[in-house]
């Protein structure tokens, strides 16, 4: 009688705990508004007191610290808003979104997202965003250049409102210049510059962000530039003229770190190396990621970054809101908090984390526009000028994807 | 009546329960989504998420890589578990205690372990340097993210050989010690006592050990992550991969690739279940013996 009792006990539990699990947490009551149609004053009022909960790539300290310290700070003091900042790589927020919208949950535990190129097309593909909103931002409407293409596009893929603009990021080559003294400025050079130096460079293999980024890079330095490409998908296009850079990159394989065997699997990985010395160079889709190593101390004071001859890729990046956000009002407040002057001059700053502004300085106040022209830039970090001079687009998505399949039979197959 | 019907059912009630909602249902869904239901731009129920996995070129790398890592792993931890469990008893168990440590820390901390340890520019590499023994802290010998897969079988070593050691120990009582001085009294040499007795009867243990060795290393993701290479990666990094690719409709090989692992999983449970049978009954013949 007693084991009866205390297996219909158990039973009772699990089917509580299952069916609890089940229906989700509970969810502090959805401001009575509709955060679609309401106007700014309106949405400010119903966001405060609430929490945003802002979804991100958690892998950089100096950008954790950013939006944990100054973001949350000025949120709070403005708008009475808790801003808190949950880890977590695109893919798999991406993901979460996409189980949540297949298991039909309209209630979901992402406010606000950071995203940009193929994760963007993945969100809007399977309907994952909420939108038109990035238009109604008052910050928007006043100090971003609509009508510019890396607004307008993202990767290629119309943003149709659905992304505010953020920040803007371009690929950089790192190197220690201690250790070499010119370092080589395009793929040829580098090419050469690994025969004579076996096992000093390397880099992440694809589908590592950067890593795919550099090999593009390769693609279009190889095969004519990157115009050619700058098409609808054309799968032939691209698998018919790619071979000139599998060429180069498996001729490289032999004399990389290694002997190219393989690869770094992340960036972190790939800087770690270039921190203990075992490689002479990195590179970052970050142009002020080299400064701020070295202000950290963990990268040598000779760090510095270049271009290539032929530029480097360039892309922006932007906040998102999914679908099912409890929050909408406290999102948009913050998608429209990032986007301010304040905080783009702010985010600038190498001292904070030196991510170039998302806004056209020209639409500035005079005495934002000199401050901005008047930030220091770190130790290793390149003027806007001299990035924006060499700055190439990104690809559509599926020219990506499909490059980065094709590295993995033609360049680490082969290496094998 | 009714509540003598009703009892039993109550009994396995909650492992009914959770074996349904938490394993079972689950398990269909995936098999569901790898033939394409519910994916992003899918028509219906398809073999292509099937082919298109199965006849990547990588596929066959992986599993063979898997399969290698898994099965070296799990052969040297029962070959070395015995060994280590023979040698606690012989110590009457003084420093058993050292032994179980391994068993607290997890798969990813041992990985790092490993990385630090044995990488080209890691601790080994660089005293091997300060001692004159290596010309270079690169001369050390590739130990992790190599051809073979080593990192991740010396990590699981560390990990599984006092696991093995754990599982076998009980079975090593006064029971078993018994019939080994009786073979030694009889002109046993060591080795052909533990060829022909403490095998034996210790065998179940080791081999229950090794099937859970087995299907945890062939599915276990972390380790092929941080030690592994970049061709080809480990079926379970493989999945995840599928998973995580920004081209939505790729979902369901990742499922493919999971049941894939689940089947190898399976059949090690199948085996474990097999050998604990075995086990119990050479439990019972032991205590007899010790109490006889």
């Amino acid at each position: 009688m007693r084991n009866l009792l205390q297996s219909s006990l158990v039973t009772l539990l699990l089917l509580t705990l299952v069916l609890t699990g089940c229906a989700g947490k509970a969810h502090p009551p959805a401001p009575a508004i509709d955060p679609a149609a309401a106007d700014w004053a309106t949405i400010t009022a119903a966001a405060r007191g609430t929490t945003v909960k802002f979804y991100m790539w958690g892998g950089s300290d100096t950008i954790n610290r950013w939006v944990d310290g100054y973001v949350a700070r000025r949120m709070s003091e403005l708008y009475g808003v808790k801003v808190q900042r949950v880890p977590m790589d695109a893919p798999d927020f991406i993901n979460k979104l996409l189980t949540e919208k297949q298991a039909g949950q309209t209630a979901g535990s992402i406010d606000l997202i950071w995203v940009n190129g193929a994760n963007f097309k993945t969100a809007r593909q399977g309907d994952l965003l909420w939108g038109p909103f990035a238009g109604r931002l008052p910050n928007f409407q006043a100090y971003v250049n609509a009508a510019s293409p890396d607004v307008v596009t993202d990767f290629g893929f119309p943003v149709d409102g659905y992304e505010a603009p953020w920040g803007k990021a371009q690929f950089v080559m790192i190197y220690d210049s201690a250790r070499v003294p010119e370092p080589p400025r395009s793929f040829a050079a580098l090419a050469e510059w690994v025969r004579q130096n076996p096992g000093r460079f390397t880099y992440p293999a694809p589908p590592d962000f950067t890593g795919s980024a550099f090999t593009r890079m390769a693609l279009y330095e190889t095969t004519g530039g990157f115009a050619q490409y700058l098409t609808t998908y054309d799968e032939a296009r691209l698998t018919q003229r790619w071979q000139p850079a599998w060429d180069l990159l498996t001729g490289m394989a032999p004399h990389l770190w290694l002997q190219g065997e393989t690869y770094p699997e992340t960036l972190a990985r790939l800087h770690q190396l270039y921190a203990d010395g075992e490689v002479w160079f990195s590179m970052s889709y970050d142009p002020a990621e080299a400064s701020n190593m070295i202000l950290k101390g963990a990268w040598p004071e000779t760090t510095r970054t270049y271009l290539l001859d032929a530029g480097t890729i360039g892309n922006t990046h932007f906040t998102a809101v999914p679908f099912n956000a409890p929050n909408k009002p406290g999102a948009m407040l913050l998608a429209d908090f990032l986007l301010s002057p304040e905080a783009q001059i702010n985010k600038q700053d190498p001292h904070q984390w030196g991510d170039f502004v998302a806004i056209d300085p020209q639409k500035l106040p005079d005495a934002d526009r000199q401050k901005l022209a008047g930030l220091a830039r770190g130790p290793a970090t390149l003027s806007p000028a001299e990035l924006s001079a060499r700055r190439v687009p990104e690809l559509a998505p599926e020219y990506v994807g499909k490059l980065e399949a094709g590295w993995r039979e033609q360049v680490a197959r082969r290496a094998r | 009546m009714m509540k003598g019907r009703l009892v039993p059912w109550l009994m396995v009630g909650p492992a009914v329960l959770v074996l349904g909602a938490l394993f079972l249902v689950p398990l269909a869904l995936v098999l569901l989504q790898s033939f394409g239901y519910q994916a992003v731009g899918s028509t219906g129920l398809t073999l292509a998420p099937w082919k298109s996995a199965l006849s990547d070129p990588e596929f066959m790398g992986a599993l063979v890589l898997s399969f290698r890592v898994a099965l070296v792993s799990t052969l040297l931890a029962m070959a070395l578990g015995l060994g280590l469990a023979v040698l606690l008893e012989r110590n009457a168990g003084r420093y058993a205690f050292l032994t179980r440590l391994p068993l607290v820390v997890p798969h990813l901390v041992v990985g790092y372990l490993v990385l630090l340890l044995l990488g080209r520019t890691g601790l080994m590499a660089r005293l091997g340097h300060a001692l004159g023994l290596l010309a270079a802290p690169e001369q050390f010998p590739v130990l992790v993210n190599d051809r073979f897969g080593w990192g991740m079988i010396l990590a699981y070593l560390w990990k599984e050989v006092p696991f093995v050691a754990l599982m076998v120990y009980p079975l090593l009582g006064r029971g078993t010690a018994a019939w080994r001085d009786a073979a030694r009294t009889l002109g046993a040499t060591p080795w052909q006592a533990l060829r022909h007795v403490i095998l034996p009867l210790t065998w179940p243990a080791v081999a229950a050990a090794g099937a859970i060795i087995f299907a945890y290393s062939f599915g276990a993701f972390e380790l092929p992550l941080l030690l592994g290479r970049s061709y080809p990666r480990a079926l379970p990094v493989l999945a995840y991969q599928r998973y995580i690719d920004p081209d939505l409709g790729r979902r369901p090989e990742a499922m493919a690739i999971a049941l894939v692992l689940t089947l190898a999983a399976l059949a090690a449970a199948a085996c474990y279940l097999v050998s604990l049978a075995r086990m119990e009954r050479a439990l019972a013949s032991v205590r007899r013996d010790e109490h006889g």
